[in-house]
């Protein structure tokens, strides 16, 4: 069962990507590159768990420097609280600072239209090893891994995104890879995301951009992970096939402020070897433009 | 990859051509020249005596913006969380007054400050970097 909080761990800290996109769409990665990325801030909370773990991570994204319509870029800096509970004296937690994630757009195809646009961009991201990763422990010594706020090691990631907007409809896809480094003989397994939303608009027409408009988002976010290495050799009950159902609503309250609330429901888990399985998770947030 | 002929007219009523590369489907084109639906619904057609003789164009009585002297039609548009930079990045133009961005329309109407001049290689850059298209400028009759 250590070896799986090891994979609970990346899973929960290793997604960098999927947490922060910063399109209209909740957790997938939009081709989107105006407005919201070149001045605001997205807060964003959400709380995950599997098996014993449960963790809320909050984010906050910055979007410090846009130099072009065409490239953006982001700092999102996490603060994550763990806890493990297993009914018992064991039980633990902690909080802090999770692990400073950078990432940079450039969107290379655009195909505005009246009402409309179809975009391509490509998103590099990285993620630092600034989360804790004192080391907690069990009753009998172990060290229980999954409560590492930070995965220890830089990781690395290169994704694709397509927005299509029409009117009051809307289709976003990605699909990305992220490769981490080694941390004291541990390494996460490669992981490989894919995400498709689609979008609805409520009203319709919108005669200003004062008006107040609601969208409905229906996502589904899956990723492939590879096994994991530790000092031992390969993780047999690490990696796997997870994705999540993910309806969501947002309100934009006026033009520079949307609220944003939305549920994943696991409805893949299909890992590799003897794995806890995901519950449903859980993230509100909010976007405000400076200017 | 069309170009696209942008009609405007000046503040004496003489129509002017200016070349844009933009490329634009066919029925756009054919409706280059007018303003979309909800604009549509108050524009009158009607006849001018000019220098070069009498021409047909239209009359703009806004209905997003009472006196407005600048017409953009921009793509790219859908929410309005995006286009609201381009509102503010209008409304820093100095010769700017107002401005209302309707999404649905893809329509920015302009107000200017009374005697100012605004260019329309400034526009083209200001809705540019806002990450949209211009599609087409118009100078409603009387400016």
């Amino acid at each position: 069962m250590k070896k799986a909080f090891f994979y609970v761990t990346a899973v929960l800290t290793g997604l960098p990507v999927s947490a922060v996109a910063q399109g209209l769409p909740f957790h997938t990665e939009s081709a989107l590159t105006t407005a919201f990325e070149q001045r605001g801030v997205r807060f964003l909370s959400s709380l995950a768990t599997r098996g014993d773990i449960t963790a809320v991570t909050s984010k906050v994204a910055f979007l410090p420097w846009a130099p072009s319509r065409k490239l953006t870029t982001r700092i999102v800096i996490p603060v994550v609280y763990k806890e493990m509970n297993t009914g018992s004296p064991n039980s633990n937690s902690r909080f802090g600072a999770g692990d400073l994630s950078l990432a940079a757009k450039w969107a290379f195809f655009t195909n505005d239209r009246p009402g409309g646009t179809t975009r391509l961009a490509v998103v590099a991201s990285g993620t630092l090893p600034t989360g804790t990763t004192d080391p907690k422990f069990d009753a009998v010594g172990n060290e229980i891994r999954a409560l590492r706020l930070g995965g220890g090691a830089p990781s690395g990631g290169l994704l694709l995104a397509a927005t299509v907007l029409r009117g009051r409809f809307g289709l976003t896809a990605d699909v990305g890879h992220t490769v981490s480094g080694t941390d004291a003989g541990y390494r996460t397994g490669e992981a490989t995301r894919y995400d498709v939303a689609l979008s609805l608009r409520f009203p319709d027409r919108i005669q200003t951009i004062r008006t107040r408009t609601a969208q409905l988002y229906l996502e589904w976010n899956g990723v492939f992970s590879t096994r994991s290495d530790s000092p031992a050799g390969v993780i047999g009950d690490s990696g796997g096939h997870i994705a999540f159902l993910s309806p969501g609503v947002q309100l934009v309250v006026l033009p520079q402020f949307l609220i944003e609330a939305s549920v994943q429901i696991p409805v893949v888990q299909d890992f590799n070897g003897s794995q806890p399985t995901f519950g449903t998770r859980y993230a509100t947030g909010a976007r405000v433009l400076f200017f | 990859m069309s170009q696209v002929l942008v009609n405007y007219f000046t503040k004496t009523g003489a129509k002017m051509t200016k070349r844009k590369s933009i490329a634009l489907p066919l029925a756009v084109l054919a409706g280059a020249t007018a303003i979309p639906t909800a604009a549509n619904a108050q524009m009158a057609e009607h006849k001018h005596e000019h220098d070069g003789g009498t021409e047909s164009h239209h009359t703009m009585v806004n209905p997003i913006l009472a006196g407005a002297n600048l017409i953009l039609r921009v793509d790219g548009m859908s929410c309005p969380f995006c286009a609201f930079g381009l509102e503010k990045r209008i409304r820093e133009i100095a010769e700017v007054d107002t401005v209302v961005v309707n999404l649905s329309d893809g329509v920015v109407a302009i107000r200017k400050i009374e005697g100012a001049e605004i260019d329309d290689e400034l526009l083209m850059e200001t809705v540019t970097d806002a990450g949209f298209s211009l599609r087409e400028i118009t100078r409603p009759e009387g400016e």
